[in-house]
């Protein structure tokens, strides 16, 4: 088995459910040609450097996996009969995989995928800093560093990353 | 800069570029990371010669390469939208 990566542009001017359905689909066809997913990085809606079938905007997911040259084969295939997919590229990234390593890596990600709802409103509510530092104290076993830091010390490094996202 | 001291002398000296992937070994070249390959490119969107960017022969291949496969994904332009002049 070979590990790969392969970015997908779906077709960004359909609905997600359309779009959630066609990542569904490339997902199954990983695991039915022996392949085996390790993740999906969703990176949403981006715009396009230039216009594709007609298109300016574009979803992109980028998967990663291990599987067989078979497995790209046919995946590749399917690419070119879905409308939906407006470009892919696919990249090996090693010539050999780790089974058990790899299983490793697939439970690694699916824990890191729950606490991190849990993570991400901690820095959301920027505006009022006064709940910020209530948060940062009611969470000292996690990070005792941010607590011990004044409220607005903590406050100034969440404020600078917003910006930054919004542009 | 206020004041130019460069101004009194006038042979150029060429300072020696040194590669900055060689310097700093935890930058990656990364066909994915468009903000790091957009410093490669010029603002037409020509890939930025070795000359000019101090790469080493290594790294300038894989930035080339880079910025080439993040064409392709549309993450960077083939020829960029400008304001009309």
């Amino acid at each position: 088995m070979r590990r790969y990566e392969s970015v997908w542009v779906v077709n960004g001017d359909l609905p997600d459910e359309e779009v959630k359905s066609a990542i569904d689909k490339f997902s199954r066809i990983i695991s039915s040609a022996d392949g085996l997913l390790v993740g999906l990085d969703d990176w949403g809606r981006r715009k396009l450097a230039y216009k594709i079938k007609g298109t300016h905007r574009g979803y992109y997911v980028l998967a990663d996996y291990a599987g067989t040259p078979a497995t790209v084969k046919e995946l590749e295939r399917n690419y070119r009969i879905d409308d939906r997919i407006v470009r892919y590229h696919t990249v090996k990234k090693s010539d050999q995989v780790d089974l058990e390593a790899l299983q490793a890596e697939i439970a690694a990600r699916a824990q890191a995928a729950q606490p991190e709802p849990e993570a991400a409103p901690a820095p959301a509510p920027e505006p009022e800093p006064a709940p910020a530092a209530a948060e940062a104290a009611s969470t000292p076993e996690v990070t005792p560093e941010a607590a011990a830091a004044s409220p607005e010390e903590a406050a100034a490094p969440e404020q600078t990353p917003a910006p930054a996202k919004e542009e | 800069m206020p004041v130019m001291p460069r101004r009194k002398r006038k042979q150029f000296y060429v300072r020696r570029k040194v590669c900055r992937f060689c310097v700093d070994s935890k930058l990656a070249i990364d066909y994915k990371d468009s903000n790091t390959l957009r410093q490669f490119v010029t603002e037409r969107g020509k890939i930025i010669p070795r000359r000019i960017s101090g790469n080493c022969a290594r790294h300038q291949r894989r930035v080339t390469r880079a910025i080439k496969q993040a064409r392709l994904l549309a993450l960077m332009p083939y020829i960029p939208q400008l304001p009309p002049t």
